[in-house]
């Protein structure tokens, strides 16, 4: 585990920067792309092609949005001002505001099904819970295929609150398990997805932040099964 | 017929949207998700063109390109890199393999359609100059060589064939004889073969920029000695820089004097800005004016060194020629 997760060394501050500029430059691509598209052959067009213009400008939004938070929050955790907040969340009200946010990830067909006890309340910070749940969620859709069901369970566990992202994705490379949870580190099966690199590094660094812990497992009958606890007091 | 383009990019939105984009301007278009796949798609059938992104997981754009420059099939294919790095040193390196031109990401339609429209028609029109010189070449070597070799070598068989039918009766100044005739043709041989291979080289230097550049920079210091020594005749000296290399000068003299027969006298002057080589040939030999636009080995390398040193050849009257090559200066 890396003690500070954005680089300070001047060589590893340009491959950052050129990643993140890479990282950019791609959804940037498919936003000018598919608006000079509707913008020239709108007329013309069949309205599913142009549907599948507006989801792909909303989906790049949604990749670019996605890796400004967790680059501004690494940010914030190397400079040392985070302060994990105790507040109370209402976790079902949390939880489907979130998926809301990975929607511009959604795949046709991709069902998302929730399991949380409504009036679940728990003392934590909201920044943490949403950057797990966010960056488990986006692999877990974008690792699976059309038509697959990914399941979301929140439920209070040994004085804590644990988060599971359970998919039917295609087989995750176990054998790079460990290097994977390093910044910047993409799977061999990761061709042809887009991502910085970033999710994974930052879901453990919220774990051990909180005194928690992360890991993932592969689900008997193919699927990968991503869990995060979180010591937190639990309200209900 | 439409044009084929292959694009190798592994984000599919990107790839799909180009595809919309060429699409919509009537090219056929292939799609290659990684580089393995495009490399392989591009072997099965060379496209007219590629479109390849640089980072790709696998097999790079790099790869990409040194795989298709390394094979024969590919070599020539127009390469176009998308790039989503800014850097200097990986789009030179994409240069120095050989891509035509790259597109930092994010692009414009208009900026990948003119990119792609300029790399297809400068291929295409590369391709016709290519077509048509090849076919200027097969054409003189196909008319011109076996009866401009038949010549020296029907000479060298006729000789020899008497030597080895009659040896035993041939007397001493008869073999001499013989002998001489052979070497005089085994010679014209020899010079033939040498024009033949001018010809060729000149005829390629047209195409090659490089190689024609340089031609052109080379000049003659002393036109008055090259002359003399290509026409056995005496010319006045003068102090002249010719935009012509010697050896041409001297070929094409003695090309000129090929087809139209030997000069009598030749001259070295500047006039309207360049230098005038006349030729005179004898006012009572009778001859029609000089044939300069035949089929013949001298012809054709008379029309490719005026091509290549921007010179003009010009019948004056029956009797005299001018050739007219740009000013480079009086030394």
């Amino acid at each position: 585990m890396t003690s500070s997760h954005l680089p300070t060394d001047p060589d590893v501050q340009t491959r950052f920067l050129s990643l993140v500029s890479h990282e950019f430059r791609t959804p940037l691509t498919v936003i000018l792309s598919s608006t000079e598209l509707l913008e020239g052959y709108g007329d013309s067009m069949p309205a599913q092609r142009k549907q599948s213009h507006f989801r792909r400008i909303h989906s790049a939004v949604g990749t670019m949005t996605a890796l400004l938070d967790n680059v501004s929050l690494l940010a914030r955790f190397d400079s040392g001002e985070f302060e994990p907040k105790r507040e109370p969340l209402q976790l079902s009200g949390v939880v489907s505001s979130l998926l809301e946010e990975v929607e511009p990830f959604q795949k046709s067909g991709q069902d998302l099904h929730v399991r949380c006890p409504p009036g679940l309340v728990a003392l934590l910070d909201l920044r943490l819970v949403r950057a797990c749940l966010v960056n488990l969620l986006s692999n877990a859709l974008r690792f699976s295929e059309e038509n697959s069901t990914i399941e979301i369970d929140v439920r209070p566990k040994d004085r804590g609150l644990l988060l599971s992202v359970a998919d039917q994705g295609g087989a995750f490379p176990w054998s790079e398990a460990d290097r994977l949870w390093e910044p910047f580190e993409r799977g061999s099966n990761a061709t042809g997805i887009s991502g910085s690199g970033l999710g994974l590094s930052i879901v453990r660094r919220c774990a051990t932040l909180s005194e928690g812990f992360a890991d993932l497992s592969p689900r008997p009958g193919g699927g990968t099964l991503a869990r995060v606890y979180l010591p937190a007091e639990i309200t209900a | 017929m439409s044009r084929r383009i292959l694009v190798i990019e592994d984000e599919s939105s990107i790839r799909e949207n180009i595809r919309e984009m060429l699409e919509a301007e009537g090219y056929e278009v292939i799609e290659a998700v990684d580089g393995a796949d495009g490399v392989r798609k591009s072997s099965e059938r060379p496209p007219d063109l590629v479109v390849c992104d640089v980072n790709m997981p696998g097999m790079d754009g790099f790869q990409v390109i040194a795989n298709l420059r390394g094979n024969s099939r590919t070599l020539h294919v127009p390469f176009l890199f998308l790039t989503a790095r800014a850097d200097r040193t990986s789009l030179r390196r994409g240069m120095e393999l050989g891509a035509e031109d790259y597109l930092t990401k994010p692009f414009s339609r208009q900026e990948l359609l003119s990119a792609v429209g300029v790399r297809l028609s400068r291929s295409e029109s590369l391709a016709a100059a290519y077509r048509n010189q090849l076919g200027a070449l097969r054409n003189t070597l196909a008319r011109a060589l076996p009866h401009e070799l038949l010549t020296p070598l029907n000479g060298i068989l006729g000789l020899s064939g008497i030597l080895v039918d009659e040896y035993e009766t041939v007397r001493r100044a008869e073999m001499l004889d013989i002998a001489r005739g052979i070497n005089h043709s085994g010679e014209a041989l020899h010079r033939l073969v040498h024009r033949f291979l001018a010809y060729a080289e000149l005829e390629m230097a047209i195409l090659d920029p490089t190689l024609r550049n340089r031609l052109s920079d080379s000049t003659c210091q002393d036109p008055a000695g090259v002359c003399q020594r290509a026409l056995g005749v005496a010319v006045f000296p003068i102090d002249a820089t010719l935009g012509i290399d010697d050896e041409h000068l001297e070929l094409l003299l003695r090309e000129l004097e090929e087809i139209a027969g030997p000069f009598d006298s030749c001259s070295v002057s500047d006039a309207d800005g360049e230098w005038r080589i006349l030729l005179h040939a004898t006012p009572e030999t009778d001859r029609r004016r000089f044939p300069l636009d035949g089929a013949s080995l001298s012809s054709s390398l008379v029309r490719v060194i005026a091509t290549i040193y921007g010179a003009r050849i010009s019948n004056l009257d029956d009797n005299s020629l001018a050739v007219s090559i740009p000013l480079v200066g009086r030394t």
